[in-house]
């Protein structure tokens, strides 16, 4: 029973702890007032000082002893009172207690009993950041204890609880921690073990300061990572550098002193350097120089943790940039080109990236598109790449629905760099962009159109868009006139054969044009005589082997198309398949010792995308068109430089 | 096939036959008593007097020994009032065969039946038919009129008599209008011929059915006619029982190619038998057939399809949705080639035994000319050949243009190939480049399941020197640089500019035919004769046409010294012998060519400037 005093003023946290106690199921109180209440309680305790032993015997009779029931008890409190701060500050308060009424060999063996389950070992984590807020233990009691818990989350996302504990510890028992550093260190840390020595110098750093008698072994215990002749130790030492309050944030000529000392290229201590600046980047009054810093270190070559790292901090320096300290967005702007191109399997960059510019659009725009010509001009084969995967295809929906979509396209389309129009043209398909602003096409040079229409010709895209493409730039064309405007009816000629999605949307699109509607209607023709002709008892023969060819043809496209579906969609991948052997149109699912009732009904799904005729009738000259069309791109691309020379 | 067609054959095969079916030891005899017989059950109801037994040994009627007393076959009606007598002849109707050959007395007979059977007492009327599959004279007519005038007109006072007369015109206009079916045949072919029959109706043209069992099956009854007939009996039967096939099955739609290769085995069993035979009689009948029967044939398809032919990418469109149909409309495409192409070859042949003077010969060479053009031009399908073998395509093709005096034209085709084959000899294109080894099963499984490894090969080639080789026949201006191009891209597969690629040289390939090639060539694919391993004839892309054609010439000198003359057998057209290769898929001998291109007087002295 919990006592009557502590039952009359927490009713409902009286009652959740007795049913902790007896229950053998969870029972989080169902009902929105009995969890208010709850709620309420806690925030109440939590914020008084009465001891808590009285609660703890009365749960447990006297005297109390955290056993094995304990233990068990209060591994259960976010089943039973919800997960909260103020749950993990109660239980917190509730191990404290229990572990005074220890004696200092039951101290280690109560500690590691917290964390023997894997179920329960996150929560376990959670509620001993107070405890070690409160209770100072050595470095022998808690060694083992920390041993295991950094083994068994190490390699989780999810270490939040493990690290509060470390840094309590080192708030709490800050000169034990310096003891427990040294022997962690003796072992020889490797990989993310690292990291725990890393933290805890970095939070040591700002413990000592406010007990400077602990200054001269902290001190000895910096100088033992810094030149104990380990490039893992070094860049360890560099990256504690990066945590502290504002005033600690380490200043310019000890930063440039431990670059010069350390910092080598593709070293780990170049990748921790990173890092540091990564945390200075947005500290005033440190900023100018880690910018500065940030352009040095710059490269395409930069390690990969090292590139995400200075990646992070431009684009963060990017976004937090308003519009009156542009000069600074430009520099970012310049320190993030350097960094290009991005791998394709630079998913964290990525992740970044998109982030930024989804951050930009909202606030930004012009930015935006900076950001977007830079990325296209100089990492454009890896954005293709990501594009074509339909990673972060959020991106081209939220470009349509902020009505940017055509002004990207129209930056990246007239974009000199190859990759870029390329770009340019795959947000034009995937985001429907309905056409080119008449501003746009006026302020295009000859060369920038007919560089957009090679473009086109020799990708493969999206016909309907082809055709509002082609539509938009065909007055132009016919007022450059010439052998342009010859391969260009010729194109959309061509184009009108191929696709039916090309021919409807171009008439629709040109139909006021002088020609194309022509073009359209000549196409259809051509098309009907074709599949007439192809009627011909001269043509009706089968050629020996053809239905063998075409049944494994068919065989082999529909179990790539199965793959496909199932590599890509969320839902297959996550059921086994089963493969249906009778019954094609019902089914009833057996579980445990029965059939499901009611049958249910199959659904059937398909999709339809219309093959282009012409790369199956005539691949031979699609192949020579685009070829062709890639050579006289080269041969542009040389004049153009020297046309934009001469221009500017 | 026009009316006229089929009376002609018709009438060639009946007018060929004899009196009575038999066997006998030099071969069968064919006889019209199986075609009146099938035309009596057609017409005059029910037989109750036949010259010989049904189903005898070896599939041939057994001739009775009794006395006919001038009555060889005679028909009741099914309401037994009216009889039918035939009386058969294979002589002519003269004035000399009247007695010498009993017409007068088989007729004399034959106006007195005994009807005393209990069969026979319904009948109401007697009709006694004189039939002979030889033409006639006025005198003998005459006789028969003057007979038939002195000739009772009643039997035993209460039955009818009335006498007339078929002769080779009534008999072939009755047998077209009744008997055009398998029973026409000879009982022993009637089997073979209704199951070709109905195969043909029921197959696809080209579809593993066809393959597998029609053609062999119509391959056999072929061969089994020619081997057991004698005389011209055999080349006359051949066309008469592919009408009755085609009759059968033309309403399939794809039986209008389907008929002209069966029309090609054919022509090929019958050139094989005319070699063979010394008989001058079957020399006309191969002949007729060649020229009047196939080439007719092909020219009338030709004719009448070549707008649709000639409509853009009627072929290509064929099958869409795979790489699979693009092979198979090349395929297509080249088979129509090679039919165009084997109309010009017979046409230019000297040797050709149809009649066509110069001028008219010129004007078809143009015309045939034409409808490659226009084929080519409207069907990319041409330009993309698959297998090594299609070089006997495109010799077609080249000799059509050749032949027309359009060597420009043929220049230009050339190029068109060169730039398709280009990416394909490169690796950048999904179709395979030609190589000898692979077969159209090879190709279509690489473009269906595209397997690593490949299970095609581009390493060897007898095409690319061929295609070098004929550019040597074209004006020097149009020769050098292309020589130069396909040297440079399809032997070395090397780029234009810029570094030269790391693709391996072509190992172009050459052949030496049997002496005996036109012989061999009609029997079955030629595995005699010896390959020439040529290699590329430089190894650098810089390498001039000069340089080249070097090399080509200094190849035709060594070939020719080895095997110093071609022999053609002259008697049968060349056109013939090609076809027996397109069928067979053996290669040409590189001699059809090089006689133009590296002409004798001039290939051992010194090349063209």
């Amino acid at each position: 029973m919990t006592p009557e005093v502590f039952a009359a003023r927490y009713p409902h946290l009286a009652a959740v702890l007795m049913a902790m106690k007896t229950a053998t199921s969870a029972n989080f109180p169902p009902d929105e007032g009995s969890r208010a209440g709850l709620g309420k309680e806690l925030v109440d305790l939590n914020q008084s000082t009465e001891s808590l032993h009285n609660v703890l015997e009365g749960l447990f009779g006297q005297p109390f002893r955290p056993n094995e029931d304990f233990v068990h008890f209060s591994l259960r409190a976010y089943d039973f009172l919800g997960v909260s701060n103020d749950v993990c500050v109660f239980m917190g308060r509730l191990w404290a207690e229990a572990i005074s009424a220890c004696d200092v060999s039951q101290r280690g063996a109560f500690l590691m009993k917290l964390i023997e389950e894997r179920e329960t070992l996150f929560g376990a984590l959670d509620f001993a950041v107070e405890l070690f807020g409160r209770v100072k233990f050595t470095a022998n009691e808690v060694f083992p204890w920390i041993e295991k818990a950094h083994h068994s989350v190490g390699k989780d996302l999810f270490q939040r609880g493990f690290w509060g504990c470390l840094e309590a510890y080192c708030t709490k028992s800050t000169e034990e921690a310096i003891t427990f550093v040294g022997r962690w260190l003796d072992t020889n840390p490797q990989g993310p073990s690292l990291g725990v020595a890393t933290n805890m110098i970095a939070w040591l750093r700002l413990a000592v300061v406010s007990d400077h008698s602990l200054s001269p072994r902290f001190a000895a215990i910096e100088e033992r990572v810094r030149g104990g002749g380990h490039s893992a130790w070094r860049a360890l030492y560099i990256q504690s550098r990066a945590y502290g309050v504002p005033h600690l944030v380490i200043g310019e000529q000890e930063a440039l002193q431990l670059r010069d000392e350390y910092v080598r290229h593709g070293s780990e201590e170049e990748v921790a350097w990173c890092f540091l600046l990564n945390s200075v980047l947005h500290v005033k009054p440190h900023e100018e120089w880690a910018r500065r810093e940030a352009r040095r270190i710059s490269r395409p070559q930069l390690p990969e943790p090292a590139k995400y790292w200075v990646a992070v901090a431009t684009l963060d320096g990017l976004a937090s940039c308003s519009d009156h300290v542009s000069d600074h967005a430009d520099e970012y702007l310049a320190i993030f080109s350097q960094l290009l191109p991005i791998g394709a399997e630079s998913t964290g960059i990525w992740e970044h990236v998109y982030g930024t510019l989804k951050s930009l659009l909202d606030t930004r725009t012009e930015m935006a598109r900076t950001l977007m010509k830079t990325l296209a001009a100089h990492s454009g084969e890896t954005w293709l790449k990501i594009a074509r995967d339909r990673q972060f295809a959020s991106l081209f929906h939220l470009l349509r629905q902020k009505n940017l979509h055509r002004f990207v396209a129209e930056d990246l389309c007239f974009h000199q760099n190859v990759t870029a129009r390329h770009l340019g043209l795959v947000i034009f398909s995937d985001c429907n962009v309905e056409g080119i602003s008449t501003e746009a096409l006026n302020a295009a040079t000859d060369t920038q159109i007919e560089l957009l229409f090679l473009e086109a010709l020799r990708r493969l895209m999206d016909f309907g868009a082809l055709a509002r493409l082609q539509s938009c730039i065909a007055t132009r064309i016919d007022s450059i006139g010439g052998d342009l405007a010859t391969l260009f009816h010729e194109e959309c000629a061509l184009q009108c054969l191929n696709t039916y999605k090309y021919r409807s949307e171009l008439a629709t699109c040109a139909r006021n044009h002088e020609y194309l509607p022509d073009i359209v209607a000549d196409a259809t023709e051509r098309l009907a005589n074709t599949a007439a002709a192809s009627k011909s008892p001269a043509l009706q023969m089968e050629v020996p082997g053809m239905a063998r060819a075409q049944r494994m043809h068919d065989s082999k496209f529909v179990r790539e198309v199965a793959k496909s579906v199932k590599e890509h969609s969320v839902f297959l991948s996550s059921f086994p398949t089963v493969t249906i052997l009778y019954g094609g149109n019902e089914f009833r699912t057996f579980v445990g010792d029965r059939l499901m009732e009611g049958p249910s009904k199959m659904h059937r799904s398909s999709a339809e995308v219309e093959v282009p005729r012409l790369e199956f009738v005539d691949p031979e000259t699609m192949h020579l068109r685009r070829v062709a069309a890639s050579n006289r791109i080269a041969q542009l691309q040389g004049r153009d430089i020297t046309e934009s020379g001469r221009e500017s | 096939m026009n009316p006229e067609s089929v009376k002609s054959f018709v009438t060639y095969y009946l007018q060929g036959l004899t009196e009575r079916t038999r066997r006998e030891k030099s071969g069968a005899k064919w006889g019209i008593d199986w075609v009146v017989y099938n035309l009596g059950l057609a017409k005059f109801g029910k037989p109750i007097r036949l010259p010989f037994i049904r189903s005898g040994d070896l599939g041939y009627p057994q001739s009775k020994s009794e006395a006919e007393f001038g009555i060889d076959l005679a028909f009741l009606s099914d309401d037994n009032r009216e009889l039918t007598i035939f009386v058969l002849k294979d002589e002519p109707l003269t004035n000399g065969t009247w007695t010498r050959n009993d017409f007068d007395r088989d007729l004399r007979m034959a106006i007195a039946p005994d009807l005393r059977a209990q069969e026979l007492s319904s009948v109401e009327s007697v009709a006694i038919v004189l039939v002979y599959n030889k033409d006639d004279q006025q005198n003998g007519v005459e006789l028969f009129e003057r007979f038939v005038a002195a000739a009772p007109t009643k039997i035993a006072d209460h039955v009818r008599l009335s006498l007339t007369r078929w002769n080779l015109s009534d008999l072939v206009e009755l047998t077209i209008q009744h008997v055009l079916s398998p029973s026409l045949l000879p009982e022993r072919f009637f089997g073979q011929l209704s199951y070709v029959s109905a195969q043909a109706a029921d197959f696809r043209h080209g579809s593993e059915a066809w393959q597998t069992q029609l053609v062999p099956n119509w391959r056999r009854l072929v061969e089994d006619v020619l081997a057991e007939s004698d005389g011209s009996r055999g080349p006359a039967l051949i066309p008469v029982a592919l009408i009755i096939v085609r009759q059968h099955a033309t309403s399939g739609p794809s039986f209008a190619t389907g008929w002209i290769e069966l029309l090609e085995w054919s022509a090929v069993a019958l050139w094989r038998l005319y070699i063979k035979s010394s008989d001058e009689i079957v020399a006309v009948g191969v002949r007729r057939f060649w020229s009047d029967f196939y080439l007719a044939e092909l020219e009338h398809f030709y004719r009448t399809h070549i707008g649709d032919l000639a409509t853009e990418h009627s072929i290509d469109t064929l099958p869409l949705g795979s790489l699979v149909g693009t092979v198979a409309s090349a395929y297509v495409a080249h088979w129509h080639i090679a039919r165009l192409g084997l109309l010009s070859v017979d046409l230019e042949d000297r040797r050709n035994v149809s009649p066509r003077g110069p001028d008219e010969r010129a004007e078809k060479l143009r015309e045939v000319a034409n409808w490659m053009a226009m084929l080519v031009n409207a069907n990319v399908s041409v330009f993309r050949p698959l297998l090594d073998i299609q070089h006997i395509e495109w010799f077609l093709l080249a000799s059509t243009f050749r032949n027309a005096g359009r060597l420009e034209d043929l220049a230009h085709v050339i190029g068109g190939l060169v730039s398709r084959l280009y990416p394909r000899r490169l690796g950048r294109s999904s179709l395979p480049f030609i190589d000898g080894a692979n077969s159209l099963t090879n190709v279509f499984e690489q473009v269906a399941l595209k397997p690593d490894p490949p299970v095609v090969l581009c390493q060897s080639s007898f095409f690319i020197l061929m295609l070098l080789e004929l550019c040597c026949m074209l004006p020097n201006d149009l020769r050098d640089p292309l020589v130069a191009l396909i040297h440079r891209r399809l032997v070395l597969g090397a780029f234009d500019v810029g570094d030269p690629g790391v693709e391996r040289p072509l190992d172009l390939m050459s052949w030496l035919p049997p002496a005996d090639w036109s012989k061999e060539v009609l029997e079955d694919q030629i595995v005699e004769g010896q390959c020439v391993a040529v290699g590329a004839f430089a190894n650098k892309r810089e390498a001039t046409a000069k340089e080249i054609l070097e090399g080509m010439h200094r190849l035709v000198t060594c070939m020719r010294a080895v095997q110093p003359e071609f022999e053609h057998l002259h008697a049968v057209p060349m056109a013939a012998c090609i076809l027996s290769s397109l069928l067979h898929g053996t290669p040409l001998p590189p001699e059809l060519w090089r006689q133009w291109a590296f002409p004798i007087h001039s290939a051992d002295t010194e090349m063209k400037d």
